[in-house]
């Protein structure tokens, strides 16, 4: 074992350091920040070039895992969706492409047993999070134009095989469902939707972005489809994504 | 290539004729019925019966890749090597001009697609029809099953190995492609007395169970390994082991592949040098026969989450 750096803080190896990992992600690429805080052993680690950020880009569903190492704490790393599928995930971390040795004064008083520790190649000195590439939420949802759905009207269709729900709209609402409040409606006809949907998965092989939304709910203490009597669609949907309600502007009439 | 009203339409056919256990319903049994008798219909039946379930256009071949030749029952069953390695040549070409497109992972991980490519292949007498008139099982139930996992494959209770190792013919195209990258991505790697070719990686992979021990433990979980480099490693160590059509311990790709797995949380396997992934398949390895050796009396077999076996 090595001491490690992790950036959900899970760690007491090195104290008051940190490790600050930010992924912003399209569907085939994504823009990663590496950066270390009070972390100068780490630091100098990557100015000797023994140590490197690794950047891995990973498809379980697709048996794809492709990594790209830099110095550079900023790195835009590009993949081609057609050999991921759509759920790509990036997973980042510090390690050392040499051999190498750590000086153990910046460590936990745990390590200080040795005044120094030999560090092999391959060593993840910092770990970062596991990043989703498309947000939860928006890779449920694909809204489409059906020109003879009365004005104002939306319909939500069952999930297809990527768990993505066909919302209908029709043709004037369909020029605004880029709109927040548009999008919150039909996260709400898609959350009365999951307990059917759900129950057709058998135990352990539920879609991941089923699992992520029924953890994020019961982080935030929201009653999930699994406790049917309390599940609310509309109370699980504003959890996940609120109305942006704007506090009144001083001298702003009532309605 | 695959509409998504298509999409939509096979996953609502799928859970209306197969529903874990505990939701099963009157409905369920209806419409396998329906299906247990087009099983025993044969191929027409089948075709017809799935263009109508999909909503298929029955003059598209939705740019499904077209076999390379026709295919017995037997090895639309289970390939034999030889026709693997065929099947992921002919998914590679592509006719554009014939609205054939090479077969992509993005494709391959979709149940929906194979199953549109069988559609074309018993339309076109490509597979032979004794393949269908076998997919019926000892009940309804088990018609059913068995007809979506050999077909395309059937997610929603078997996850996403079940189109990685259910399917026959997406078995071959995966397990080629994956032997392929394996051998590529160690190609210049210093193996003392070793290199790992593409056929023996494919030959390390070839057998069913391992494959689908293996691949099961790749897709479960996002913390697991499928760096190439690491695929490499543990074909390298079971063909080391294993005489090729020998037949593996049972759970031994599972544990080498956890093992790495564990060591991913402290090391880059992909940073790592090659005889490091070895030395740690080894290290997995001993421990298993040792595992073996004190579990000998132990018939128990680990209990198998899936409720759908085989009929």
């Amino acid at each position: 074992m090595y001491p490690q750096l992790r950036a959900d803080q899970t760690s007491a190896d090195f104290p008051g350091a940190r490790y600050l990992n930010k992924v912003r992600a399209s569907n085939n690429a994504a823009e990663v920040t590496n950066r270390l805080v009070n972390a100068q052993g780490l630091a100098s680690l990557i100015e000797a070039g023994q140590a490197k950020w690794s950047i891995e880009v990973r498809s379980p569903a697709a048996l794809y895992s492709r990594t790209f190492l830099t110095n550079q704490p900023v790195k835009t790393i590009k993949w081609e969706p057609q050999e991921t599928g759509p759920e790509v995930f990036i997973i980042s971390g510090l390690v050392a492409v040499e051999g190498l040795v750590l000086f153990t004064d910046q460590l936990h008083p745990a390590w200080h047993a040795e005044r120094f520790l030999n560090i092999p190649v391959g060593a993840l000195l910092a770990r970062g999070l596991i990043a989703r590439t498309q947000p939860v939420v928006s890779s449920m949802l694909r809204f489409t134009k059906k020109e003879n759905l009365a004005r104002g009207r939306m319909e939500i269709n069952d999930p297809d095989d990527q768990f993505q729900f066909n919302v209908n709209v029709s043709p004037e609402l369909f020029a605004r469902c880029t709109k927040r409040d548009v999008q919150i409606a039909a996260l709400i006809g898609v959350m009365g939707k999951l307990p059917k949907t759900a129950e057709s998965f058998d135990e352990g092989v539920e879609p991941p972005v089923l699992r992520a939304i029924r953890e994020k709910l019961e982080e935030g203490d929201i009653p999930t489809w699994e406790n049917s009597d309390d599940y609310d669609a509309a109370l699980a949907a504003t959890a996940l994504e609120p109305f942006i309600v704007e506090d009144k502007i001083e001298g702003e009439e009532e309605d | 290539m695959i509409p998504q009203e298509v999409a939509a339409a096979f996953v609502r056919w799928q859970k209306r004729v197969v529903l874990p256990k505990k939701h099963r319903t009157e409905s369920t049994e209806s419409a396998q019925a329906q299906l247990a008798e087009v099983v025993r219909g044969g191929s027409k039946a089948l075709v017809e019966y799935l263009i109508t379930e999909l909503g298929l256009d029955g003059s598209s071949s939705y740019g499904a890749p077209m076999l390379p030749r026709r295919l017995t029952a037997g090895e639309a069953g289970d390939p034999p090597a030889e026709l693997e390695k065929e099947i992921a040549e002919a998914f590679s070409d592509a006719n554009p001009s014939g609205g054939i497109h090479p077969v992509t992972p993005e494709l391959a991980i979709r149940p929906v697609f194979w199953t549109i490519a069988h559609v074309q292949w018993l339309r076109n007498d490509l597979i032979e029809e004794d393949w269908v008139l076998k997919l019926e099982g000892k009940n309804d139930d088990a018609t059913a099953r068995n007809a979506c996992r050999r077909l395309g494959g059937l997610h929603h209770i078997r996850g996403r190995l079940s189109v990685l190792n259910d399917c026959p013919i997406s078995r071959a195209w995966w397990r080629v492609r994956i032997a392929k990258q394996s051998a590529e991505a160690v190609k210049d790697e210093a193996v003392k007395d070793d290199c790992l070719s593409t056929e023996r990686a494919y030959r390390a992979l070839k057998h069913n169970a391992l494959w689908a021990e293996l691949i099961g433990g790749c897709v479960r979980n996002v913390a697991v390994v499928n760096e190439p480099r690491v695929l490499a490693a543990i074909c390298v160590n079971i063909s080391r082991n294993f005489k090729y059509g020998s037949t593996p311990p049972k759970n031994y790709a599972r544990d080498i592949a956890r093992t790495l797995a564990r060591h991913s949380s402290s090391v880059s396997l992909h940073v790592v040098q090659f005889e490091e992934l070895l030395r740690i398949c080894d290290q997995a390895a001993a421990a298993f026969d040792a595992e073996a050796v004190f579990d000998e009396n132990d018939q128990d077999d680990e209990a198998d989450q899936d409720e759908d076996g085989d009929a």
